[in-house]
Parts: structure tokens; C-alpha cells; sequence
């Protein structure tokens, strides 16, 4: 495994890469650190000055995470790794559409048509709501007018 | 320049926890570039500390202490 290749075993020391890791994570922190401030803030002039600053987070955590790419450091999965650029991959991109820079760090095209395939359709609020709240002869949408007005006391909550 | 009388608490709050969470990072950051054996690391582990400790002062500044001064003592 490459990232293992400055591991030094005996010297109880970190890695180059658990090191990057170990920044990475605490500009995450520091990045929902700062999300919380800017939602607390009261004046204008706080909030700009911790927008600033999180947008300097956003950059270093995308330096670091440039770097550890690199050098293979950063194991995300086969989506990331087909998907960016450094690597020694003969795959194109597919649908940049989510692409924010040339870097291509943010490849997420795979999952996310996914996820909006099965969340797209409504089947899953449909059954359930068939399941535990309509008679079994019901055979209309949970949604639609008619089977609102005649099941009005079964309506679930989250009909509305 | 100080805000720190229009400060609220909660700003204030928020502000020693990312100071706090900066120095860190700087600290951390001069220790790995002294472990590190990479050379372009080394690089890039100062240039993100060279830019934590322009958020430190920032952040400083804005609680009212000056960079330099010896007033940020507990946030050191």
C-alpha cells in the first residue's frame, strides 16, 4: 500500500500522511466551527470576518487534499480515484457538471445520480404510506385529493 | 481598530474557540514540517501555517488584543 511509504515503525512517529489527516481534520472542524459562527453572529462585520475565514478553510482543506491526491494518500474509493485527474487514469470524466475546478477533487457525478433516482420518485412515501396508514383495496396515490377527503382521520402527519 | 465592545458574548465565544483551534493548528503544523521527510510537505505544511497565523491575528484583532501585544496571553 502506498501510503505506507514514509511510515517510519520505529520511531514512534506519525506518518507524512497521517499527519495530512490529522490537519485535514481539523479544518473540517474548524470549517463547521466557523458554519456555526457565521449563523451566530450579530453584526455584519463578524459575520464577513468569519465568512473570510472559512473560505480560507475551504482553500487550505483543498490544498491538503490536493496534495494527499498526489501522492495517493487519500483513499476515497474507486469514484475518486477514476475520476481525478493527477491519478494515472486513462478514465475521462464523466458529467462535469458538478465540477468546481480542474483539479476534478470533486467528482461526485456517480452517487448523485443515484441517490436522485430512488429520492426522485415518490415510491417510497407512496408505500409507506400505503402499508401503514390505507386499507389494502386502496389503490390511490397517497397523495392525491380523493383519498385525502375520505381517509381524513388516518392522514398521517406528513401528509400535510 | 478594536470591536471588542460590540462584541456579543456568543461572538466572543466563538471567536476564542476558533483562536484557540488556530494556534493549534499552527503548532501542529511546525511540528509535522519538522517530522515530515518530504520537502514539498515541508512547503506546504508553512504556507498553511503562515496562513493560520494570519487568521490568529485576525481573530485577535477582532477580540480586541493586538497581534504583538502581550494582552492574548490566554488565548497563547
Amino acid at each position: 500500500m502506498a501510503t505506507r511509504s514514509s511510515y517510519q515503525p520505529n520511531r514512534n512517529r506519525l506518518s507524512d500522511r497521517d499527519m495530512l489527516m490529522d490537519l485535514l481534520a481539523t479544518e473540517k472542524y474548524m470549517s463547521h466551527l466557523y458554519d456555526h459562527a457565521i449563523m451566530e453572529a450579530a453584526s455584519d462585520t463578524v459575520r464577513d470576518a468569519f465568512a473570510a475565514l472559512q473560505q480560507d478553510e475551504h482553500e487550505t482543506a483543498q490544498m491538503l487534499f490536493d496534495f494527499m491526491q498526489q501522492h495517493g494518500w487519500y483513499t476515497t474509493g474507486a469514484n475518486r480515484q477514476k475520476t481525478g485527474r493527477r491519478l494515472q487514469s486513462s478514465q475521462p470524466l464523466s458529467g462535469g457538471r458538478l465540477q468546481r475546478n480542474t483539479q476534478g477533487s470533486i467528482p461526485m457525478t456517480q452517487a448523485d445520480s443515484r441517490y436522485a433516482v430512488t429520492s426522485g420518485s415518490r415510491r417510497l412515501g407512496q408505500s409507506f404510506g400505503a402499508g401503514k396508514n390505507r386499507s389494502q383495496g386502496n389503490a390511490q396515490p397517497s397523495w392525491s385529493r380523493q383519498s385525502r377527503q375520505r381517509s381524513d382521520e388516518t392522514r398521517p402527519e406528513w401528509d400535510y | 481598530m478594536s470591536h471588542s465592545t460590540s462584541l456579543s458574548p456568543k461572538e466572543r465565544s466563538y471567536m476564542q474557540d476558533a483562536l484557540q483551534m488556530e494556534n493549534l493548528c499552527i503548532a501542529k503544523c511546525g511540528v509535522y514540517a519538522d517530522q515530515c521527510s518530504n520537502q514539498a510537505m515541508k512547503s506546504l505544511l508553512f504556507d498553511v501555517a503562515r496562513n493560520k497565523r494570519h487568521h490568529a491575528n485576525r481573530l485577535k484583532q477582532l477580540l480586541g488584543n493586538q497581534p504583538g501585544s502581550s494582552t492574548g496571553r490566554q488565548y497563547q
